[in-house]
């Protein structure tokens, strides 16, 4: 079995008091594309960092190609692309001086790849970093990173706040790198992510929920519509993997996160013994983090009152 | 060696401006220097009143070669700052000594260089073939010695800050803290003994700190830390003050009464 390409062990990182990330256990198999996804402050810049050794770990222990964070340095980021929305550029030079001036760095610095990505991105060489667009300099960020053929590239939020045009644009140029690379990127566009990537990830308040293939949670996933012969209140205790139970008249909706084929239809006709109708919808990525995001904050509003009354 | 070239000859093309600006201040010194030695004589002996309006302008000019420097030395740093984690370098090729020694031959050719080249010149200029006796070469020391005492604070200061306005407030900030340290055993300890082995260990120490400082920062960039360094300068000479090591080295050469041995 090949060694993955960033493999984490209860990594955590605190900021004083606030826990930035939990103990995070991860592992990106080479080759795949791994989106890491969570809402604002789950901490997927955090761990980007981490993983970058732009931050020093709290606890637990990373690897990135093989080499313990600790050790990254120097020569080890020839091997690595790293493009970050909040990233700074050398924003005095031109982009044809940046290309210029980092191409000494790299050993396998590809001339023609380079020439191709300047055409592809359609980046104007003569200009002033500075000068640029958002989206302009997120392509000269890319064409600097890609340039080198590095077996890793790392994205942090690289899509936010980009036109249409220019995400498109941006992922053409990624899938492209995809057969020769592995990419971890973090991202709040589920939607985009959903047509590329091959594992997903989902981070909430520092910790990693999930981490796997992005066809087996497309599997595990549907959204299941029970339609009733009478209108009928929802059963008490439903199982907890049966996320965001609604009811509308004769109809029960939910989204059911583990689904199977043999065992699944029979479980809920058990539990709605008067249905007429049951059945089970594949649902977009987005609709599942939804979903996962709902359910525990209505977990989280139901812990509240019940620790105030406690207390 | 290729890296540190490399980043050389990028910070060189970056901020050419800012390079002729000190060059050309360098150069405007020494040129009037020699015209004011070969028709007044008196301001070898740094009577630059005897000079006149060039004597004035002379002042000046040597009064803004530091402050040039100054410039030139927060763009060479800040270019690469320390400070923050969202640099682009901090994720490419740059390996710290790499990135230290190109800053610091930076300093050399364009600091260094043309004051020594001017000093050479004002040498040959006095009389006196550059290097050719001891005199000349413990006076060149002396004032390597004394650029290096203004150049490497700099150098420090920009290390932990992230661009110039903030540099500049730091670098304001340090100088009531250094006139307080200089004042404050003197007022403390009325009569206390200072004097130029007090100056040479302040002057060693803050080399020597600020040289850590800029070590820390280029090797692990733990700012905090630097920073603390620093602050402790001003400390520290305050506390040299107050004990005054003239006090033991004068016990030693010319003991107290009460210990020195009874005439007989």
């Amino acid at each position: 079995m090949t060694q993955p390409t960033i493999h984490t062990e209860g990594l955590s990182k605190r900021f004083g008091r606030t826990v930035a990330l939990n103990g995070v256990d991860l592992a990106v198999p080479q080759g795949a594309i791994y989106a890491l996804v969570g809402a604002n402050g789950a901490g997927k810049t955090t761990l980007i960092k981490l993983l970058m050794k732009i931050l020093r770990p709290s606890a637990g222990r990373a690897q990135v190609l093989g080499i313990d964070v600790h050790r990254l340095a120097g020569q080890a980021f020839q091997r690595i692309g790293y493009v970050s929305e909040n990233q700074e550029l050398p924003e005095g030079m031109t982009v044809g001086g940046m290309l210029d001036y980092f191409r000494a760095f790299y050993p396998t610095w590809d001339r023609t790849l380079e020439q191709q990505l300047v055409r592809q991105f359609d980046l104007p060489l003569q200009r002033k970093l500075k000068h640029l667009s958002r989206g302009m300099r997120m392509k000269a960020a890319f064409a600097s990173s890609l340039a080198y053929r590095p077996p890793l590239i790392v994205l942090d939020e690289p899509f936010t706040g980009l036109d249409p045009l220019v995400r498109d644009e941006l992922i053409e140029g990624l899938i492209e790198r995809a057969p020769e690379t592995t990419i971890f990127l973090s991202s709040h566009d589920l939607a985009e992510i959903e047509t590329f990537s091959s594992h997903v990830g989902y981070l909430e308040q520092g910790r990693l929920l999930f981490s796997e293939e992005m066809t087996v949670l497309a599997g595990r996933f549907r959204e299941v519509t029970v339609t009733l012969a009478a209108p009928a209140p929802l059963p008490a205790s439903l199982p907890p993997i049966w996320l965001q139970p609604q009811t509308a008249d004769c109809v029960v909706r939910f989204v059911h996160s583990g689904y199977n084929e043999q065992s699944s239809p029979r479980e809920v006709a058990e539990r709605f013994p008067s249905a007429r109708d049951i059945c089970f919808d594949p649902i977009s990525l987005r609709a599942i983090f939804l979903a996962i995001a709902k359910a525990k904050r209505a977990s989280m509003n139901q812990q509240i009152p019940a620790q105030e009354k406690e207390a | 060696m290729k890296q540190v070239l490399n980043i050389f000859a990028k910070d060189a093309r970056r901020f050419w401006s800012e390079i002729v600006v000190v060059l050309t201040l360098v150069a405007s010194s020494v040129s009037i220097y020699s015209y004011l030695l070969a028709i007044v004589p008196q301001i070898r002996y740094g009577n630059l009143d005897a000079g006149g309006k060039l004597g004035g302008l002379l002042l000046l000019l040597v009064l803004l070669i530091p402050i040039g420097w100054w410039l030139l030395i927060s763009r060479a740093i800040h270019e690469e700052r320390l400070v923050g984690d969202t640099q682009f370098w901090i994720t490419r090729p740059y390996e710290w000594k790499k990135l230290l020694a190109a800053k610091l031959l930076f300093l050399v050719i364009f600091v260094y260089l043309p004051v020594l080249a001017a000093y050479c010149i004002l040498r040959a200029e006095n009389g006196f073939a550059p290097n050719s006796d001891i005199t000349s070469i413990h006076g060149l020391l002396e004032r390597l010695l004394f650029m290096t005492g203004i150049v490497l604070p700099l150098v420090a200061i920009a290390t932990v800050t992230s661009n110039f306005a903030r540099m500049t407030v730091a670098l304001l900030g340090s100088i009531p803290c250094m006139i307080l340290a200089a004042v404050l055993p003197v007022a403390l300890r009325p009569g206390s003994v200072s004097g130029p082995f007090s100056n040479k260990i302040c002057f060693a120490l803050t080399l020597l700190v600020c040289s850590a400082v800029i070590v820390i920062q280029y090797a692990r960039r733990k700012t905090r830390l630097s920073v603390l360094l620093l602050i402790a300068i001003p400390v520290l000479i305050c506390v040299i003050g107050l004990i005054t090591p003239e006090r033991f080295q004068m016990n030693r050469t010319d003991p107290p009464l009460a210990t020195a041995s009874k005439p007989t």
